[in-house]
């Protein structure tokens, strides 16, 4: 009887935690996400289909052409938690840096030099109910033509929320490149750990992916996810990162395949970290919630010739409100 | 590092003599301990290295009435050595439910040969046990370097990480003295592994003493990934079959 009354009070305060729709209690022990080898399944499939009826390699959803002849540029975020559009102030000072439109005591100056990509690590969303809302206040750069990509995080897909990041989305695993006019060409891969793991599949996926796209000359290799690496400081207690043993096989998997930096987000708090000649960069959280500390980051490649190391230059910029300020990492 | 190294040589070897001293506060109604050996099997399979099997080595030797010297050492085909080395400090409060108050430290050097890697853990942590629940809670910290560090690569790191808590918890469904038991564990120290806090590993644990000296026992582990994340996937099972001889 006493039993009873205790599974009663667990299961109560679970449903009471998930009706509040914003900690998923279920996804604990598996929840309604599908599995990532689901996601992955799904992504792969969609893929296909794309590539296919757009002429593309296997799993390549776009070939880029830097804007200017010297350097293209890409703006970052992770971590937005986006919460209703109350909470949107960080979001659309990003989306108006990267149209080029800068804000300075309150006068807005419009350059019109939009950066070459936007890339979204993860967590764009905090629960339920919010996709409308990231969707709306990017669609800027979408009308201006800026190309967004997405990897999806652990906020992302709780509650079951996959249908409504791959119908935006629709692939969470994938490849891009970006050219220079000289022809010398940068890769960028997304994979998919919200679930703190690739999965065996997908591990596979990016193990082929690395072999073959090592062999194609690219100047350099950017791997993009949601789940950070490493955590050397205890700032805070942010997220479940991978097990051991993958840690211990992804940084290997980058190493030996030359691939220079590996971007997250998930922990809220920027970290940089070179480990086998990979460098590990954790954004830190762009959330409203965290004035004077949000970050986005901002990726300059410039251009060289041939196959040399082309200088790359990652700035972490600080945001608060509409005035911000920035430093170069 | 050495700083790091010192302060946790400095805590193990503090908080060992300290306990030490309280023990003789203490009636020790369960003095002269036994050497164990043992010898277990694993079959194991995670996501990134598919199929494996573990061979794991291990001895207690009491040094001390209250003092437990435990070393191992695993050999696994996904080309990974381990070894482990724990303080064990204990002692009884009472026999009737065998109530023991124990400070463990641990320090698990592992090799990772597959992916030239290697790591260092240090462990540290109280805990109590009695008939029906062993529960321990610590602290953790993993140091993690190339296993080859190459000339030039002047900008790597060696990986320390921040401090993680570190856990145990195991409830049995009998006393400690039967000669069967079996049990339900949550922690993220396993035998050979340890995990980040977030990262738990499960089992389902049993034992049987069949004759005098000897045990067998049989334990199925599972890891799941994201757990903390609210997308929990699976990640990896261990399923463990041994036998031990006390002398």
């Amino acid at each position: 009887m006493k039993k009873n009354r205790y599974i009663t009070l667990l299961l109560g305060l679970m449903i009471a935690f998930s009706g509040c729709e914003r900690l998923d209690i279920a996804g604990i022990f598996g929840g309604c996400t599908p599995h990532h080898e689901a996601r992955y399944k799904q992504s792969i499939a969609w893929n296909e289909s794309y590539c296919a009826a757009n002429g593309l390699e296997e799993d390549c959803i776009a070939h880029l052409k830097a804007r200017n002849n010297a350097y293209y540029e890409i703006y970052w975020a992770a971590d937005l938690h986006i919460q209703g559009e109350g909470m949107t102030v960080m979001l659309d000072t990003f989306v108006n840096l990267a149209m080029g439109d800068y804000t300075v005591d309150g006068i807005t100056f419009n350059t019109g030099d939009t950066c070459d990509a936007v890339i979204f690590a993860g967590d764009i969303i905090d629960a339920k109910n919010n996709y409308p809302v990231f969707y709306k206040h990017i669609e800027p750069l979408r009308k201006a033509g800026v190309p967004v990509f997405c990897t999806p995080g652990n906020h992302d897909l709780c509650f079951g929320q996959w249908t409504e990041y791959v119908d935006y989305w629709h692939t969470s695993c994938y490849w891009f490149d970006i050219t220079m006019p000289n022809g010398t060409k940068d890769l960028f891969i997304s994979c998919d750990s919200g679930d703190a793991t690739l999965g065996q599949k997908q591990y596979k996926w990016l193990k082929n992916l690395l072999e073959r796209k090592s062999k194609e000359g690219y100047r350099h290799i950017f791997f993009f996810t949601h789940t950070h690496m490493f955590k050397r400081d205890s700032n805070n207690a942010h997220g479940a990162n991978y097990c051991v043993e993958e840690i211990y096989e992804l940084t290997y998997l980058f190493s030996k395949y030359h691939v220079d930096y590996y971007i997250c987000g998930h922990d809220h708090t920027h970290e940089e970290t070179t480990y086998k000649n990979v460098v590990y960069y954790t954004i830190g959280a762009m959330k409203d919630s965290y004035l004077g500390r949000a970050a986005y980051m901002t990726m300059t490649v410039y251009n060289t010739n041939g196959k040399d190391a082309a200088p790359v230059y990652l700035e972490l910029h600080r945001m608060s409100g509409e005035n911000y300020f920035s430093f170069e990492d | 590092m050495k700083k790091i190294f010192t302060l946790l040589l400095s805590v193990l070897t503090v908080g060992s003599l300290s306990s030490a001293i309280k023990l003789d506060t203490f009636p020790d109604i369960n003095p002269g301990e036994h050497s164990v050996v043992e010898f277990k099997t694993e079959y194991g399979f995670n996501d990134v290295w598919g199929h494996h099997a573990n061979f794991d080595l291990g001895a207690t030797i009491p040094i001390h009435k209250h003092f437990d010297l435990i070393a191992g050492a695993q050999f696994s085909t996904a080309n990974v050595y381990t070894l482990n080395v724990e303080l064990d400090t204990k002692f009884l409060l009472t026999r009737k439910h065998h109530r023991e108050l124990y400070f463990k430290s641990r320090f698990m050097p592992r090799f990772v040969v597959r992916s030239e890697a290697v790591e260092f853990n240090l462990a540290l942590g109280l805990g109590y046990r009695q008939d029906y629940v062993n529960i321990m809670i610590g602290t953790n910290i993993r140091m993690m370097d190339e296993l080859h560090r190459k000339e030039g690569m002047h900008l790597n790191e060696m990986i320390a990480e921040t401090f993680y808590p570190a856990y145990f918890l195991e409830v049995f469904g009998r006393p400690i003295d039967c000669n069967w038991n079996i049990s339900l564990r949550m922690t993220n120290l396993g035998d050979f592994q340890i995990e980040r806090m977030w990262n738990p590993i499960f089992s389902l644990a049993g034992r049987y003493d069949p004759a005098d000296h000897w045990r067998v026992s049989l334990r199925a582990e599972c890891k799941p990934a994201g757990m903390f994340n609210m997308t929990a996937g699976f990640f990896g099972v261990n399923v463990i079959a041994g036998c031990s001889y006390t002398f």
